[in-house]
């Protein structure tokens, strides 16, 4: 009896690994009571109005949620200022990344990105068949002219993060226009804007305002970061019409549920709690920028809600760490052997790890 | 500019995206046309989500692993066996994504579930519709010798169910995978879960949309061969399914009599529908789901009778289909709701 044909292209996969949740590792390791800043969650939650909207809304779970979540859509375009059928939501915004590539790569295609995006980049672009081609970063910034240097007429989508995941960098509004033009208009842009809402650089350029510049332009967001909603998978795509139309093709008809369409409407109305949650961020990263000279460690400044710091082994720390009850994120993944990524938490959970780096800083030197 | 149909690719042009039923908003309908269960889930269910609800800040568990621990258990199984998926057209398509590369052969009869063509085509598949004849699983569908055979048990919009022998024969004889799909299983007297350990090739899908009462909460299982569940792993999204999805299936599941409790009642009321149908003149297939297929021919077809029932605020399905058009499917409601749609098709 044999069992079902797998194409090599899927056998061969090396499946992301995601960070865990914090009650697996604490299980596995027989430890409690520790702190995980390592999935760039935010440590304020969700709205309460977000938990007020889900509760509130489970009488009504027998039923099949709106396929097309039309109320959703209406309120989160009015707030954008975009038209509703330039919006896709995906069960998290990985399905927008998803459902884009394959949209428009397959086999014989290219798919072109900065070698020190994000994981799920080359893994979409090989589950779809294509190519993964990457272009060398500049230092931890992509670098958009080495991008463009490599776009060929094999390649079908580009995927940019700003700001970057896991290095917190941005790109500014002159290197991004510069870079578009460059782009032939039947290529399709990703945009990754996970964590955009915790940018405050006045030359960030928001993706949204060149839908019109570029056809084939796709704005990858979540309510995972700072919405705080990331248990619940939601995120969507924002783009022309027309590709908007093909990704909502492609995705199941009933891809996002009851839940997270009533929680992510109720959590686009609360701004007091997105603007509590940038403050948090704001303190974390002078807190931490200020702990990494106090420990002498390097650290990329960051945009977003987390810090790449530089600690020698990343592995080494991170198990280091893991031991004081701290869990933070190895980056050997990303070619970052030397690096942690660090989560920005509540002010507690800051202080407790920056007092565990420093007690395994001085160990390493000790 | 925005020249954007040039830009998606000739398959993706081509396709027909998927037409769900309607999902009115407010109103007082009754809703028959989407096969929701009209009773309530288990209030361990709605516990469970209230609780999970205050960690929604964190990722969910990337496989879900709690509840394939707690699947494995309910149905016999390793938990290495069970996928979980955000509902179960999700793991539908990642069965069609691992396995099927373009051009490849996707196969079933006709008329079932209109998923799947969508699907397919999705993956530029070579789609092989085979028009049901009378027997269980027609002959021209082994004869297709499909890369991935769709078989779905018990059937919509017909409510007919498979008998397992033949089922077993034909994942016995088939090279390609064999996906069953029991969306419906739990209205049905018989699962292909009993013989997934002699069929390598065999995966079964399961819902928590109809008997569990959760179709607004996007949850699926798939059961296969350990190995096989491990390559789709692959090639899944990193966190398919919500913490409160993984939390509400483990509730569901310690609750099982909550749902075989709401199944009896669904079974007593599809049995006496059934029988008032008739008694009106209708013909009526016997059902194994929780919807009932009409022949509508005696009284102007589907579309007429969806009209007619539309009117007095009764909600049914209609499909504009080639087979199709003279019948439509009523999801078995309360006593309360058939009476109200009897009423007006005894009239």
């Amino acid at each position: 009896m044999a069992g079902p044909r797998i194409p090599e292209r899927i056998r061969s996969l090396q499946p992301y690994k995601p960070g865990r949740p914090i009650e697996e590792v604490e299980r596995e390791l027989g430890i409690h009571g520790s702190i995980k800043v390592a999935s760039n969650e935010n440590p304020l939650g969700p709205s309460p109005r977000a938990l007020e909207a889900l509760l509130r809304a489970l009488p009504g779970i027998h039923r099949y949620p709106d396929g097309g979540a039309v109320v959703l859509a209406e309120k989160l375009a009015a707030r954008l200022g975009v038209e509703p059928a330039r919006i896709v939501f995906g069960n998290g915004s990985n399905e927008i990344l998803e459902l884009s590539c394959r949209l428009f790569a397959g086999p014989g295609d290219e798919v072109l990105f900065s070698s020190d995006a994000f994981l799920v980049y080359p893994l979409v672009s090989i589950a779809a068949g294509a190519t993964p081609v990457k272009a060398p970063p500049r230092g931890f910034e992509h670098d958009l002219e080495a991008i463009a240097a490599r776009l060929t007429p094999r390649t079908r989508v580009v995927f940019l993060a700003n700001p970057n995941n896991p290095t917190g960098t941005i790109f500014r509004r002159r290197e991004w226009e510069r870079f578009l033009a460059l782009v032939p208009e039947d290529v399709c842009v990703v945009l990754d804007e996970a964590y955009c809402e915790y940018v405050e650089d006045p030359e960030y350029p928001c993706g949204i305002d060149f839908l019109d510049r570029h056809p084939g332009l796709v704005v990858a967001r979540t309510f995972s970061k700072i919405y705080g909603l990331a248990g619940l998978r939601i995120g969507y795509g924002v783009g022309s019409a027309a590709v908007m139309d093909g990704l909502a093709r492609l995705r199941q008809p009933f891809n996002v549920s009851l839940l997270a369409q009533v929680a992510a409407a109720a959590a686009l109305d609360d701004d007091a709690h997105m603007e509590a949650s940038r403050q948090r961020v704001r303190a974390s990263r002078r807190r931490w920028s200020e702990a990494c000279a106090e420990l002498g460690l390097d650290f990329v400044p960051s945009h977003a809600n987390f810090v790449l710091v530089e600690v020698g082994s990343g592995k080494t720390v991170t198990e280091a760490l893991l031991q004081l009850g701290v869990i933070v994120r190895p980056m050997d993944a990303y070619g970052f052997t030397e690096h942690v990524r660090i989560t920005f938490g509540t002010e507690a959970e800051d202080e407790r790890a920056i007092a565990a780096l420093k007690v395994v800083v001085s160990e390493m030197h000790g | 500019m925005a020249r954007g149909s040039a830009l998606v690719s000739a398959r993706v042009a081509a396709m027909h995206g998927y037409t769900p039923g309607e999902q009115p908003v407010g109103g007082r309908l009754i809703k028959l046309n989407t096969n929701e269960n009209p009773y309530p889930c288990s209030p361990l269910v709605v516990q469970a989500i209230a609780d999970e609800a205050h960690r929604l800040q964190l990722y969910p568990s990337p496989n879900a692993d709690a509840l394939r621990v707690k699947a494995g258990a309910v149905y016999g199984v390793a938990p290495e066996q069970v996928l979980v998926g955000n509902g179960s057209d999700e793991l539908l398509a990642m069965i069609l994504r691992g396995c099927v590369l373009d051009g490849e052969a996707v196969a079933y009869s006709v008329p079932t579930y209109s998923l799947y063509r969508t699907l397919a085509d999705s993956v530029g598949a070579r789609v092989i519709e085979v028009a049901a004849d009378g027997t269980a699983i027609p002959s021209a569908l082994a004869a297709a010798r499909a890369r991935v055979t769709f078989v779905c048990t018990p059937n919509s919009p017909t409510g007919r169910a498979v008998p397992l022998d033949a089922v077993a024969a034909f994942a016995r004889d088939a090279e390609g995978v064999v996906v069953v799909d029991e969306a419906y299983g739990d209205f049905a007297a018989s699962s292909a879960l009993s013989i997934l350990a002699d069929h390598p090739n065999m995966v079964v899908t399961r819902s928590f949309s109809k008997s569990f009462s959760l179709a607004g909460l996007r949850l699926g299982l798939a059961f296969g061969h350990a190995d096989f569940i491990g390559e789709l792993l692959k090639v899944k999204d990193s966190y398919n399914v919500s913490r409160l999805a993984i939390a509400a299936g483990v509730a569901a599941l310690d609750d099982y009599a909550w749902m075989q409790s709401n199944v009896a009642r669904v079974r007593a009321t599809r049995v006496r529908v059934t029988a008032r149908l008739r008694a009106a003149g209708f013909g009526v297939e016997d059902s194994h789901a929780n919807f009932v297929w009409v022949d509508c021919a005696r009284v102007g077809g589907g579309r007429t009778v969806y009209d007619r029932l539309r009117a007095a605020g009764v909600l049914v399905r209609y499909f504009d289909t080639d087979g199709l058009r003279d019948g439509m499917r009523a999801s078995i409601g309360t006593d309360e709701q058939m009476d109200v749609m009897l009423g007006v098709l005894e009239g």
